[in-house]
C-alpha cells in the first residue's frame, strides 16, 4: 500500500506527552495509579519533551525540580523503552513515572489535502459563477443562432444544408464533434439537475 | 433404465448450444399447431416446479413432450420438463444429485434425453428463437438496449434481476471450457464482487480520510489561522502541544483572527471581532455549501439514510448515487460541518460510500447491469460508510444489517465485512485524527461499574427515548412544516438564518464554541488530576496515600463543575432546538453526532450527580463493599457514553448496531451491558411513544414506497380488494399472438401502466406471461429501426413462431424473449397478508391475481403500500412514484 510507505519515509513527528504527575513525591519504587502502561516510542524521530502538564499542586516548583533533579524522573520518553540499571544493578523499571502517549501525523498528506480540497472548492465555484452569470448569456446567443439557423431551414423548405467540403472542414468537424459531445453530456447533466431541482426545490416530493 | 445423468448430461452438452440448464416448458396445443414457451423456473431453485410432471412419456421425438389431455375444453395444456443441454460442470453436479434424490419424476426427462438425443431446444421450433428463447439471457439484452433496466421512480422486480443473473451465471461457466480466456473472464465474474468491494472499501477510506482532514481544517478557520503553514489546524498548528479546547493562550504559533489583525488576544475587543469572524466564517460556509448543493446536486442534501434504505429496499432513484452526488456531498458535507451547524457526518458518509459503491459497480457489468445484485455492493458499501464514519467496522456491518439493508444474505454479510474491514484499514493508514485510533473519540477507561449504577442507566435509556421521541415528533413536525408552507422555496436563505442563529448562540458559550465531536471527546472523558483547564474538572484534588501508594486522585466536585453544568444544560437546550431545525435542511446534514451530544450532556449531569451523591454517602447500603475510602467511585464520563448511547437509540431506534458502535467508538469493552441495558429501555420507551424511528419518520413523509419488514399487515382484506382493476373497469392485457404492432402501440399510448400480463386470448383469459411497459416500448422502437418488414399491421407475437402465422402480411414480431414468462400470482382469495409477505420477501415488483386459472387483475407494489397506507388511517396518495 503506497501510503504506508509514503507515511513512513515522510516527516513523521512524534510526539510525547509526559505526564509527571508526582515529581515532587518521587520515590522511584512507588508507580503512581494512573500511569501505567507507558512508552511507545520510535528513536528514529526527534522526540519532543514536554515538561510536565501541571497539576494544581503549585506548577512552577514542579517544573523546577524537573529542571533540577536531571535524573531518571525526568519526563524523557526517549529511550525510556531501553533496560537501565540502577547504581546498584537492578533493573529499573520502565518510564515508571511518566506517561507517555506516541502520536504520529502525516504533515505532508494534510498539507495536500487541504490543497486539493481548497482546489476542489474554487474549481466548484468558479464553474458556479460561471453557470449563473456567463452561462445564460452564451446561452442565450447559441439559442438565437440556432432559431435563425431553422428559420433558414424552414425557408429552404426541404433543400439540404450546404455540406462541408474540403479537409480542413473535416477536421473542423471533428473537433466540433468532441465539443457537441461534450456539450452534449453537459446538456443532458443539467437538464438531469433541473428535474431534482424540481422534484426537491419545488415540488417538494423528496428530501424533505 | 440408463441412468448416469454425468454421461448423459455431459453427452448432451457436446452437442447442445443452449446455455440454459433446466427450466420447465410450457407447451400448449391449441388449434392444431404448436406453440412452445420457454420458462425461467429453474428445476435446481424450484425443485417444486418439476413435481408437476407428467411420467407417461410418449417418446414423440418431434415434441420431445408429455401430452396431458386437459380437461378444459379449449386447449390442452402439455407441461414438460426439459433438461437443455450445456453447463456440463455445473448442470452434472446437480443432475447427480436429483438422481440421487431417486426422484422419479426425473427419470422420464432423462429417459426421454438419453434415448431420443433431442436437444431441447428444438422443442421450440425455430432454431434462430432458441437461443434467447428465455427472458432475461444475457445475450438477449445484447440485441435490444435498456433491457432489464428501470425508470427513475420504479421499483425493482428481484426475482426477475437474480434470475437474469443465474442465467448469466450459468452462461459464464458453461463457456468456461470452451477456451483459456473464458476460463479467465470466468474467474473475473467469480472474484468481481469481492474486488468490487475491495475498491470501494479503498476509496471510501480515503474519501473519509480527505473529508476528515479538510472539515478539521476548515472547523478551525473560524477561529484563526496557522501562519506558518496554512493547512494546518490548531491541533497540528501547536503540535506537540496538546491544546487544551479551552484556552487559547498558550500557543504562539497559532494566530487567532483578532491577532491578525493586530490586536490582542485577549480583551472585549478582541472578543468582540472573534465573534464576528465566528459567524462569518460560518456564514460563507453554510452559503457555499447550500449554493453548491443547489446548483449541481440538489439530491446530495439531507443525511440520505431514509433514501438509501429505500433504494436498498428496491427503488430506483437515478442520480441519487452519481458521481456529482458524490462530489458536492463530500465537500457541501465539509463545509457545512465546518459551519458548526448542529449536523454530524456520519450519516452523509454512509450516502458517500454509497455513491462510491455505486460508480464502482458500473465497472463490472454484472453488479451495474443488475440492479438487484448491485444492492449487495451498496450494503456493503453501507457498511464501509459507518466504518470510516464512526471507525467502527463491526458496528458499520451490523448497521447496514439491521438499518439500512432490506436483503442482507450471508454473502453480502461478508462481503460488507470485508469492505469495512479495508474501509476501516485505509483511513486508519491516514490517521486523519492525529492519533493511533481511528475513531473519533478514543476514551479509555478501566474503571469498574457497580451494579447499582445499573438503575441510572437504565433511567438514562429512558430519557434517551423520551428526547429522541421529541426530537422526531419536532423535527417531522418542521419537515412538514417547511415541506408545505412558503419556507421550502428559500432553501438557501434558510441555511443562512439557522447558521446565523448558531453561530450568535453558540460563540458564547465555551462548550459550544467549540466543535461538536471535541465537546463530545470531552464529556466522555475521565477528569485526570492534571487536567486543570477544563471546567468540567474543577474538581478538588488529594494526595491519597493508600499503604505505600499514594496519589493524586479527583475527589469532590468544585464550583467550577457547577457552572459547567449550567452552561451545559443551555448547550443541550440549544442544541436541541437547533438540531431539530437543522436536520432536513438543504445542505448534507447527519444527524448521529448531535444526538450523541445531546446524550452525552444529559449522562455527564447525571453522571456528575450520581458522583457526588456517592461521594457524599459512600457508606450508603447501595454502596457497601465497592467503596474505598476518599476515592471517587462514579466516572460521570461513562455515564456520557451511556447517555449518548441511549438519545442516539431513541433517535434511530438501533439497538445492537448501536451498543458495538458505542464501544468500538469508545473502546470500552467493558461497558457493553450499561450500553445495553439503556439501548433496550431508550427503544422501548421510544417504540410507546412514537412508532417510528427518524429515518422510518422520513420515509414516511416524504411517501418512498417503502415495505417495512418490521411492520406486521393485521388486516383481514383479500388480494381481490386491493388488486387493480376494479369493479365495472377492464383489465388491460395483450394478447399472445392476435394484436398488431399498432394495437400494442394504442395501448401503450391510451394506458400508464407499467406492466401488461400477457393472455391466450381475449376471450379466455388464461395467463401467458407478464410484460414490461418499459421493454415493450423499447422492443418495438427497436425492431422498427432494424427489423425489415415490421409495419404496424405486424402481428405482436409472444409464442414462438408457428407456421400458422407466417403465410400472410407483414412478417410477424416475435417478442417473447422480453416476456416474463413465470409471473408470480396468487388466486383473489389470497388474504393480503400473505400477499403483503410475498411483496417483502420476495421483492416482487408486481403480482398477477387469478380466478379459477383466469386472469382477474394485478395487484402492485404501489397498490400495496396504498393499501397499507390505506388501513392504517394515512393518505393514500402520498406515496412517491411514477
Amino acid at each position: 500500500m503506497f501510503q504506508q510507505e509514503n507515511m513512513a519515509c515522510s516527516a513523521t513527528v512524534l510526539g510525547i506527552l509526559c505526564f509527571s504527575l508526582s515529581v515532587l513525591l518521587s520515590t522511584a519504587d512507588v508507580p503512581p495509579q494512573n500511569t501505567t502502561n507507558p512508552v511507545k516510542v520510535d528513536n528514529n524521530n526527534i522526540p519532543a519533551v514536554k515538561s510536565p502538564l501541571s497539576s494544581t499542586l503549585a506548577p512552577n516548583i514542579l517544573n523546577s525540580l524537573v529542571q533540577a533533579t536531571n535524573s531518571t524522573p525526568k519526563c524523557v520518553c526517549d529511550g525510556a523503552l531501553l533496560p537501565r540499571l540502577s547504581e546498584n544493578g537492578k533493573v529499573l523499571e520502565i518510564c515508571p513515572e511518566c506517561k507517555c502517549q506516541h502520536e504520529a501525523r502525516n504533515t505532508t498528506l494534510i498539507k495536500v489535502v487541504v490543497i486539493i480540497v481548497i482546489w476542489i472548492i474554487s474549481i466548484l465555484v468558479i464553474y458556479m459563477l460561471f453557470l449563473i452569470c456567463l452561462d445564460p448569456l452564451l446561452n442565450k446567443r447559441v439559442k438565437a443562432n440556432y432559431q435563425e439557423h431553422t428559420n433558414e431551414d424552414d425557408e429552404a423548405s426541404g433543400t439540404s444544408p450546404p455540406l462541408p467540403s474540403g479537409m480542413a472542414n473535416q477536421e473542423m468537424n471533428s473537433r466540433a464533434n468532441v465539443l457537441n459531445r461534450v456539450g452534449h453530456q453537459t446538456d443532458k447533466w443539467k437538464r438531469q439537475v433541473r428535474e431534482q431541482r424540481r422534484h426537491i426545490y419545488d415540488r417538494r416530493t423528496m428530501l424533505n | 433404465m440408463e441412468k448416469f445423468p454425468l454421461k448423459g448430461s455431459r453427452e448432451i452438452a457436446a452437442e447442445g448450444n443452449s446455455y440454459i440448464t433446466a427450466y420447465q416448458s410450457v407447451l400448449k396445443k391449441s388449434n392444431g399447431h404448436t406453440g412452445a414457451i420457454g420458462d425461467i423456473t429453474d428445476t435446481q431453485d424450484h425443485p417444486l416446479a418439476t413435481s408437476s410432471l407428467t411420467k407417461e412419456g410418449n417418446g414423440s421425438a418431434a415434441k420431445t413432450s408429455l401430452t396431458v389431455p386437459d380437461d378444459d375444453d379449449d386447449e390442452m395444456i402439455d407441461i414438460t420438463p426439459h433438461s437443455s443441454p450445456g453447463d456440463a460442470g455445473h448442470s452434472s453436479s446437480f443432475n447427480y444429485k436429483r438422481h440421487t434424490s431417486a426422484d422419479s419424476d426425473m427419470e422420464a426427462d432423462h429417459y426421454m434425453r438419453n434415448h431420443h438425443h433431442v436437444p431441447t431446444h428444438s422443442a421450440f421450433g425455430d432454431a434462430n428463437d432458441s437461443g434467447m428463447a428465455f427472458y432475461g439471457v444475457s445475450d438477449a439484452h445484447d440485441d435490444i438496449p435498456g433491457i432489464g433496466q428501470y425508470d427513475d421512480f420504479h421499483t425493482i422486480d428481484w426475482q426477475r434481476d437474480i434470475a437474469r443473473d443465474r442465467m448469466r451465471h450459468r452462461y459464464i461457466v458453461k463457456k468456461r471450457q470452451d477456451s483459456l480466456w473464458d476460463l479467465l473472464k470466468g474467474a473475473h465474474d467469480a472474484w468481481s464482487g469481492w474486488l468490487c468491494v475491495l475498491f470501494v472499501g479503498i476509496a471510501a477510506g480515503f474519501v473519509a480520510g480527505m473529508i476528515d482532514i479538510g472539515a478539521s481544517w476548515m472547523s478551525d478557520l473560524k477561529h484563526g489561522i496557522c501562519p506558518q503553514a496554512f493547512w494546518f489546524n490548531r491541533e497540528q498548528c501547536c503540535w506537540p502541544t496538546k491544546q487544551s479546547v479551552f484556552e487559547e493562550g498558550n500557543c504562539s504559533t497559532w494566530k487567532t483572527w483578532p491577532e491578525i489583525m493586530g490586536m490582542d488576544r485577549n480583551g472585549t475587543g478582541a472578543y468582540i471581532v472573534s465573534y464576528f469572524w465566528f459567524i462569518l466564517w460560518a456564514l460563507m460556509f453554510a452559503a457555499l455549501s447550500a449554493s453548491l448543493v443547489r446548483m449541481f446536486a440538489p439530491y446530495a442534501c439531507g443525511s440520505g439514510i431514509p433514501e438509501i434504505k429505500t433504494i436498498l429496499s428496491g427503488f430506483i432513484i437515478r442520480g441519487y448515487l452519481g458521481k456529482w452526488t458524490l462530489l458536492i456531498k463530500s465537500v457541501g458535507l465539509m463545509l457545512s460541518v465546518s459551519a458548526g451547524l448542529t449536523l454530524g457526518k456520519e450519516g452523509p458518509m454512509v450516502h458517500i460510500a454509497s455513491c462510491i459503491g455505486n460508480i464502482f459497480s458500473h465497472m463490472f457489468p454484472k453488479y451495474g447491469r443488475n440492479e438487484a445484485k448491485k444492492r449487495e455492493i451498496l450494503s456493503a458499501a453501507a457498511a464501509a460508510g459507518v466504518s470510516v464514519a464512526f471507525g467502527a467496522p463491526i458496528g458499520g456491518v451490523l448497521f447496514s444489517l439491521e438499518e439500512v439493508s432490506y436483503y442482507f444474505p450471508l454473502k453480502t454479510l461478508w462481503r460488507s465485512f470485508f469492505c469495512a474491514l479495508i474501509a476501516a484499514f485505509v483511513l486508519r493508514s491516514l490517521t486523519p485524527f492525529g492519533n493511533e485510533h481511528s475513531v473519533l473519540f478514543f476514551v479509555e477507561y478501566n474503571k469498574p461499574w457497580i451494579f447499582f449504577e445499573l438503575i441510572p442507566f437504565v433511567f438514562l435509556g429512558i430519557m434517551g427515548g423520551v428526547i429522541g421521541t421529541i426530537f422526531i415528533k419536532a423535527n417531522l413536525w418542521w419537515c412538514r412544516y417547511r415541506k408545505f408552507s412558503k419556507l421550502g422555496q428559500y432553501p438557501v436563505a434558510e441555511v443562512l438564518v439557522v447558521t446565523l442563529v448558531t453561530g450568535i448562540l453558540c460563540f458564547p458559550n465555551p462548550f459550544t464554541r467549540m466543535n461538536m465531536n471535541e465537546l463530545i471527546y470531552l464529556l466522555f472523558s475521565q477528569c485526570s488530576p492534571a487536567d486543570s483547564t477544563n471546567p468540567l474538572c474543577d474538581y478538588k484534588r488529594m494526595n491519597i496515600t493508600n499503604g505505600a501508594t499514594s496519589s493524586i486522585e479527583v475527589t469532590e466536585p468544585g464550583p467550577g463543575v457547577y457552572h459547567a453544568i449550567i452552561l451545559l444544560l443551555l448547550a443541550f437546550v440549544f442544541k436541541l432546538a437547533l438540531a431539530v431545525f437543522t436536520f432536513g435542511m438543504k445542505v448534507p446534514a447527519g444527524l448521529f453526532i448531535p444526538s450523541l451530544l445531546m446524550g452525552s450532556i444529559m449522562g455527564r449531569i447525571v453522571g456528575i450527580g450520581v458522583e457526588r451523591f456517592a461521594y457524599s454517602y459512600p457508606n450508603i447500603w447501595l454502596f457497601t463493599g465497592e467503596c474505598v475510602n476518599g476515592k471517587n467511585l462514579i466516572t460521570p464520563g461513562l455515564y456520557a457514553m451511556v447517555g449518548a448511547a441511549a438519545t442516539l437509540g431513541g433517535v434511530t431506534r438501533m439497538t445492537v448496531s448501536l451498543v458495538v458502535i458505542m464501544f468500538e467508538l469508545t473502546g470500552g469493552v467493558g461497558y457493553i451491558v450499561p450500553l445495553m441495558a439503556a439501548a433496550m429501555a431508550s427503544k422501548w420507551v421510544g417504540d410507546a411513544l412514537g412508532r417510528q424511528g427518524i429515518y422510518d419518520a422520513h420515509i414516511a413523509l416524504n411517501g418512498y414506497p417503502f415495505l417495512d419488514s418490521k411492520e406486521e399487515f393485521a388486516h383481514t382484506t383479500l388480494a381481490a380488494d386491493v388488486m387493480q382493476p376494479k369493479r365495472n373497469e377492464t383489465l388491460n392485457v395483450i394478447t399472445q399472438d392476435s394484436m398488431t404492432v399498432d394495437d400494442v402501440e394504442t395501448l401503450l399510448k391510451e394506458t400508464e401502466h407499467n406492466g401488461y400480463p400477457v393472455v391466450v386470448s381475449k376471450e379466455s383469459q388464461y395467463l401467458v406471461g407478464f410484460v414490461l411497459r418499459r421493454d415493450l416500448n423499447l422492443a418495438i422502437g427497436n425492431a422498427k429501426r432494424l427489423i425489415e418488414g415490421i409495419t404496424g399491421a405486424s402481428i405482436v407475437l409472444f409464442t414462438s413462431a408457428s407456421a400458422a402465422t407466417q403465410n400472410l402480411g407483414p412478417p410477424p414480431l416475435k417478442l417473447k424473449k422480453i416476456l416474463d414468462m413465470a409471473p408470480i400470482t396468487v388466486t383473489d382469495q389470497t388474504p393480503m397478508e400473505t400477499v403483503v409477505d410475498m411483496f417483502r420477501k420476495l421483492g416482487l415488483r408486481q403480482t398477477l391475481v387469478t380466478h379459477n386459472g383466469r386472469l382477474l387483475g394485478v395487484i402492485t407494489k404501489k397498490d400495496v403500500l396504498r393499501h397499507v397506507k390505506q388501513m392504517d388511517n394515512e393518505d393514500p396518495n402520498t406515496v412517491l412514484f411514477n
